[in-house]
């Protein structure tokens, strides 16, 4: 059963005829029980789409269903509050004139009235559910950034919606909060099995949270997938840019391939064996990318595929490994390399980049200019 | 992705949902906005309107209308108007110069100096906003008057002069002007105090660190970085003292002393004969006229004051000027000002209210002390009749004031549209009006509307709630600005209506806010001359309006009494509005 299904969905913020559409054409569906993640730069429309959806923002056009039942189609919308949804916001949104219990009893009093016992036992559950039953009698205000973000949480579910909506939830926190509540989330939403839309421009969050993903740009999903495929085989430069680090090399084809199989790509380090998944055509210019962990230094033979001699032009000591930089002909090649390896700027080094970490994409328009 | 034909196939789901253009929040916005322009926008065309037109019949608006260009010919070419404008400069650019150098020494001695008894002095500067301008007139008239003014009798026995007038006469515009100014320190000063404390003082840290003195750092830094909410500041004072009717017409007139705001009322409100009201609404549209042009500049100030970053995050205490052997000449003129401006006023009125009759203040007149007055005026029917007007008054003004202030300002912060700033400009229209114009064109309008409500207590009740609407729309929208939209959000997506969202979220985090802000229109209201006077007929008299009218009956000690009673009233009031307004900050 399919618990959100958009369609064909645009928005627009500005009326002009210059105004870009922040959301356009995006379609894709959430099953029953699946964590699904927008993800993004700022500005991508990932933000807007989880709003049109919840009801907070009204689409310019497109269809939204919830559970089988449209609350978007043209002209007709539902409003925010007759949606069978729960939110939670980045920046928590608690009301601070309530207290925790107050806060989280909120849905379950305004829309169809709950009876009073039930309220109670509804919002303990909730509250245990997040760890927070200690706190029902505090005020919201007197609880620290996690604990509101999980009464948020708490307030989100307590309804039992059937959809799930969460607006970088975890932004807020500090970086040893949010791995510990990443972790929380994922399990409490695997308990519940409730279809979860999960909005972040933070690739480890999306990809360690993830059944699937839908990286977007510029209002646009630009690749869907499981984390593995969006890492492992991103269709462009800028997937494989924003979802984790790698090495870009630009070459052309060196002959004609067939849709499977290795190809060779002449570039400014030598010829590159690669894999692909399509066929090639001969003066093809394509991108190589390789993630900086694929990448090893040679300790074997010199005949090795794909091996390449060059000059180390950085080292960075991060802790766990160390970040080199290698200077191959006109290429800087990323390489992870572990944590007690102490190679130095200027040490001739040889690596490999193994075959089947080559990953190819086709040479896209370049990238419009950062102003910083 | 899904196959796009098999989706276009499936059944239509059934659609619950509302078009779109049918939703509660826009029948709210439009409502809303529909309630401001009748308010507003209203008697500002009936206005313009009548001033062109031969109103001896009354006001017109179908055809065949008595378009006539004569109102603004009676009212320009007479000799007459450019007297009056120049006691209007004259008393206008007068009374703002005595406020602001008054009000500004006086809050930089309690700001930024060593002054001791800092305290009290502030307290007593601002307690005279608890005075009702048109009582504090009739005290003053009651001090100087050249006849039987207490301290004129007193100079007179104490110099030994041979006359039985002066050696003051407080129907001349010098006295107007300088009580004028006293009247709008409190206000003035609040505002000046007000922004001194927001002033980040590490600007002034910065100029010391630079090597300038204490008193150089505030020629050079504080007072430039004052500017635009002092220039604020005489734009909002300005509009007050050119549209006011309590001094012109409480101490103008015995003097035969006219501006232009009396002019107004006179030509609605003539002693003989019918108004002239079309002649009434010519003047109504100079003096709009003449208030619109300092908001010009206001504007502008406002707009280049995003420059100045004065209000920032927390400030330790401003390093203090030390006064050294100044220090009692400051305590004389401060406290000195105030006994003159607060406590000599009351004092006065106090005692005419218990003396049988009015005469010269001395220690034989205290035995002389009666209640008669408090006793006839507490036994008199019109007294119960305007207590409870007034009390009507002052809080359906402030409710219905404040409920449209904080609708419009919901709108103004929430809504996203091209025409959100005009809303907000709609909103502060009213603040710029002068009152008499307010009142005139609330008049118009309801003599044109077949609604019941000429003559009576809701005339003025509309009138007054027009007017604070843009004082009440200034204190929502910053309200509402600082209440996180997800706040609102996280509402509506627990299944919370509009309705619901807006009584259990947004209300109760707005309280303070909308609480100081029914205070302050509930005080303003109750005070306010101008509106009643123009508006009044005898039925719907208030307090003020009483008081005026006891005075020209020449009931002075019914008038100190009366005005005692509300001076008492609002005095209280005021001081528990600035204890709960100061604990908030």
């Amino acid at each position: 059963m399919t618990a959100i299904r958009v369609k064909g969905l645009f928005h627009r913020y500005g009326t002009g005829p210059h105004d870009r559409p922040s959301v356009d054409n995006v379609s894709f569906e959430v099953e029953d029980g699946e964590f699904y993640t927008l993800l993004g730069p700022s500005g991508c429309g990932k933000t807007t789409t989880l709003r049109c959806v919840a009801g907070l923002e009204d689409p310019t056009d497109g269809v939204i269903e919830l559970g089988g039942e449209t609350v978007v189609q043209g002209r007709f919308v539902v409003p925010a509050n007759k949606r069978d949804i729960g939110l939670v916001f980045q920046d928590y949104a608690v009301w601070p004139h309530m207290t925790v219990f107050e806060n989280v009893a909120y849905p379950l009093r305004v829309g169809r009235a709950t009876p009073r016992a039930q309220i109670r036992s509804r919002v303990e559950e909730a509250l245990t559910l997040v760890g927070l039953e200690r706190f029902a009698a505090r005020r919201a205000t007197q609880l620290s950034g996690g604990q509101q973000q999980r009464l948020s949480l708490a307030r989100a579910l307590v309804r039992q919606p059937k959809v799930l909506l969460l607006d970088e939830p975890l932004s807020n926190l500090d970086a040893k909060l949010r791995e510990q509540m990443r972790a929380e989330l994922r399990s409490i939403q695997r308990r519940l099995r409730i279809a979860t839309l999960f909005v972040t421009h933070d690739q480890v969050e999306a990809l360690s949270m993830s059944n699937r993903i839908a990286v977007m740009r510029e209002g646009r999903i630009v690749q869907e997938g499981t984390p593995r495929e969006i890492y492992q085989s991103p269709n462009s430069e800028f997937v494989a840019r924003f979802v984790g680090v790698a090495t870009f090399v630009h070459g052309t084809v060196a002959q004609d391939t067939g849709a499977q199989g290795e190809a060779v790509v002449d570039t400014s380090m030598g010829p590159l064996r690669t894999t692909t998944h399509r066929p090639l055509r001969a003066a093809e210019a394509v991108t190589v990318v390789v993630r900086p962990e694929d990448a090893r230094f040679a300790t074997g033979a010199a005949q090795d595929v794909n091996r390449f001699e060059g000059q180390v032009d950085a080292a960075y000591f991060i802790g766990d490994a160390v970040d080199y930089r290698v200077r191959v002909g006109d290429e800087v090649v990323r390489v992870r390399g572990d944590g007690r390896t102490e190679l130095r700027r200027g040490d001739r080094v040889a690596i490999t980049l193994p075959v089947p970490a080559c990953t190819l994409l086709r040479d896209e328009e370049p990238e419009p200019v950062q102003v910083i | 992705m899904a196959a796009p034909a098999a989706v276009a196939q499936r059944a239509a789901p059934p659609l619950r949902g509302r078009r779109r253009w049918l939703n509660g929040r826009r029948v709210f916005v439009v409502v809303t906005l529909a309630v401001l322009l009748y308010l507003v926008l209203g008697p500002l065309l009936v206005l313009v309107l009548g001033s062109f037109q031969d109103t001896t019949l009354g006001l017109v608006i179908q055809p065949p209308v008595p378009w006539t260009l004569q109102n603004y010919a009676d009212a320009l070419f007479t000799s007459a108007l450019y007297q009056v404008l120049l006691t209007t400069l004259l008393f206008t650019v007068g009374s703002l110069a005595f406020a602001f150098v008054v009000s500004f020494a006086l809050s930089m001695l309690i700001e930024r100096t060593d002054l001791p008894l800092k305290n009290l002095m502030f307290l007593l500067v601002v307690a005279p906003s608890g005075i009702p301008t048109v009582i504090l007139a009739i005290s003053w008239s009651l001090m100087v008057n050249p006849t039987n003014g207490v301290l004129n009798v007193f100079l007179r026995d104490v110099l030994g002069l041979g006359s039985t007038t002066g050696p003051f006469n407080v129907y001349t515009v010098p006295w107007m002007t300088i009580v004028q100014g006293m009247a709008l320190v409190p206000m003035t000063f609040l505002l000046i105090t007000a922004s001194l404390r927001g002033m980040s003082n590490v600007l002034e840290e910065a100029g010391r660190a630079s090597g300038a003195t204490t008193w150089t750092v505030l020629r050079t830094v504080t007072v430039p970085l004052l500017k635009p909410s002092i220039v604020g500041a005489l734009v909002y004072q300005f509009v007050t003292v050119v549209s006011v009717l309590d001094i012109p017409l409480v101490i103008g007139r015995p003097g035969g002393v006219s501006v232009l705001s009396t002019r107004i009322y006179d030509a609605s409100n003539p002693v003989t004969g019918l108004p002239n009201n079309g002649l009434a609404s010519a003047y109504g549209v100079l003096l709009l006229l003449v208030s619109l042009a300092p908001l010009y500049v206001y504007n502008r100030i406002v707009r280049q004051s995003g420059a100045y970053v004065t209000v920032t995050g927390k400030s330790r205490a401003p390093r203090l000027l030390r006064l050294g052997r100044w220090k009692p000449v400051a305590l004389v003129l401060g406290f000195g000002y105030v006994a003159v401006s607060f406590v000599l006023p009351g004092v006065v009125l106090l005692w005419a209210s218990t003396q049988p009759y009015l005469g010269a203040l001395t220690w034989e007149s205290l035995g002389n002390t009666t209640f008669a007055a408090y006793r006839a005026i507490f036994g008199d029917q019109v007294f119960h009749r305007g207590l409870l007007n007034t009390l009507l008054l002052g809080v359906c003004a402030s409710v219905i004031a404040m409920a449209v202030s904080t609708a419009v300002s919901w709108i103004i912060v929430r809504v996203r549209s091209r025409y959100t700033p005009l809303v907000d400009l709609l909103a502060f229209m009213p603040h710029a009006f002068p009152g008499v114009v307010i009142g005139l064109a609330t008049l118009f309008v309801y003599l044109l509307l077949p609604l019941p409500v000429y003559g009576t207590i809701w005339i003025i009740v509309l009138a007054m709630a027009t007017q604070f609407v843009g004082l009440g729309t200034r204190l929502t929208t910053g309200g509402i600005a600082q209440i996180q939209v997800g706040l609102e959000e996280a509402s509506l997506m627990a299944g919370g209506s509009g309705w619901q969202t807006t009584r259990r979220v947004l209300l109760p985090l707005l309280r303070p806010v909308i609480l100081n802000g029914l205070l302050v229109v509930f005080l303003s209201s109750i005070q306010n001359l101008t509106l009643p006077l123009m508006l009044g007929t005898g039925d719907n008299v208030v307090m003020s309006t009483l008081i005026y009218n006891r005075w020209f009956a020449g009931d002075g000690p019914g008038t100190a009494a009366l005005g005692v009673v509300l001076t008492v009233a609002t005095l209280a009031m005021t001081l528990f509005l600035r204890r709960s307004s100061d604990a908030r900050v």
